[in-house]
């Protein structure tokens, strides 16, 4: 076995306040055939009574003033966070009011604007605008009542050209 | 349920404040005494240790049930200070110096009588040998030595293995045997000098 890890499963036991005899028959001979293992082992148990002189198990004395200046605190936390927690659900409600707002008065406005023409109304507009058109349409009614040409002869045709000549 | 303290808890996450209270009256003197050892300021470990309990109160809606409860109070405790620790380096650093320069110039073979060794001095060197040590080393080593956690649970708070609890502890204990070698050697002196 590694001194390392004998030292350390030493340690492990020394804190579990294991007594010698329950320590790993292993880690017991190692440390009883190797100089620098129980060298450590020694300076430990020192170690050990240096802390204890140095900062023996003193209770910590806390006065009321302690006490009372957490629970202070823990007060100004807890209004803390209730004020974040409406913040929040403020935040929330922001884009939904703003939606709100955007349905109350934009929407309405929108109603009066003309939607874009489609293609074939476009074309209706244009064949209505031709229809206003009333001295070509009256042409064209003329041109309907004209009787084929082959029944036309000639001294006709020349008396309606003549009409329509200016 | 085998741990009391988990059912406190559960019972506060339930809205029963009392229950709170009696965590913290439990719990209140050992986190003093843990953050003073992981700041080396009794005065900062107080208000650490408020903001530990503080801290504790607002993880009322999160907290779910797992391991012993004081690993998860010490876990609360360690972060809060190493945090802290991080915040104030330059500051510890200084104070590091200054107790240096303390140990160091003061020489108890000049001022007192011969083989007296002043618990003062003593005490500051073991503050100077806990302020040396690496975070987790520090925090380790006074989860398992001062708050005599099992290594479970200190590697429960610490959340790291076992196996990493005693190999922190081990460097740790050198580490602080290097440092306080000095005072080992006068003490031994003065026990055979009597």
């Amino acid at each position: 076995m590694q001194c390392e890890a004998v030292r350390e499963l030493w340690l492990a036991a020394h804190y579990e306040r294991q007594a010698p005899r329950e320590l790993d028959a292993s880690v017991r001979e190692h440390i009883a055939s190797c100089a620098q293992c129980a060298a450590f082992v020694a300076a430990q148990r020192e170690l050990d009574a240096l802390l204890l002189r140095a900062d023996p198990a003193e209770a910590v004395h806390v006065g009321p003033a302690f006490d009372t200046r957490f629970f202070g605190r823990l007060d100004g936390a807890r209004r803390q966070a209730a004020w974040t927690r409406r913040k929040r659900a403020f935040l929330w409600l922001t884009p939904l009011a703003a939606a709100a707002a955007f349905a109350l008065f934009l929407l309405p406005h929108r109603r009066h604007e003309q939607p874009p023409m489609a293609a074939e109304d476009l074309a209706l507009t244009r064949d209505l605008e031709l229809v206003e058109d009333l001295p070509l349409l009256r042409r064209l009614d003329e041109v309907e009542a004209y009787p084929t040409l082959s029944h036309v002869n000639e001294a006709e045709l020349n008396a309606l050209i003549a009409e329509d000549t200016p | 349920m085998t741990d009391p303290e988990v059912a406190l808890m559960c019972a506060f996450a339930r809205g029963e404040e009392a229950a709170f209270v009696t965590l913290y009256r439990t719990y209140r003197d050992r986190i003093i005494a843990y953050c003073t050892r992981l700041l080396g300021d009794r005065a900062r470990a107080e208000e650490a240790a408020q903001d530990v309990f503080i801290k504790l109160y607002g993880t009322r809606d999160t907290y779910t049930e797992r391991g012993q409860f004081s690993s998860f109070l010490y876990r609360i405790a360690t972060n809060h200070c190493f945090n802290l620790r991080a915040q104030l380096d330059q500051r510890l650093t200084d104070r590091r110096k200054a107790l240096d320069d303390d140990s160091h110039s003061a020489s108890p073979r000049e001022h007192d009588p011969a083989g007296q060794l002043a618990n003062a001095e003593l005490r500051s060197a073991l503050a100077a040998a806990l302020a040396e040590l690496p975070d987790k080393q520090r925090a380790a080593f006074v989860l398992v030595h001062y708050q005599e956690l099992a290594y479970r649970d200190a590697a429960a708070a610490l959340q790291v293995s076992e196996a990493a609890v005693k190999s922190l502890i081990h460097r740790a204990r050198i580490s602080m045997m290097q440092r306080l070698e000095p005072h080992a050697r006068r003490e031994s002196e003065v026990v055979h000098a009597m």
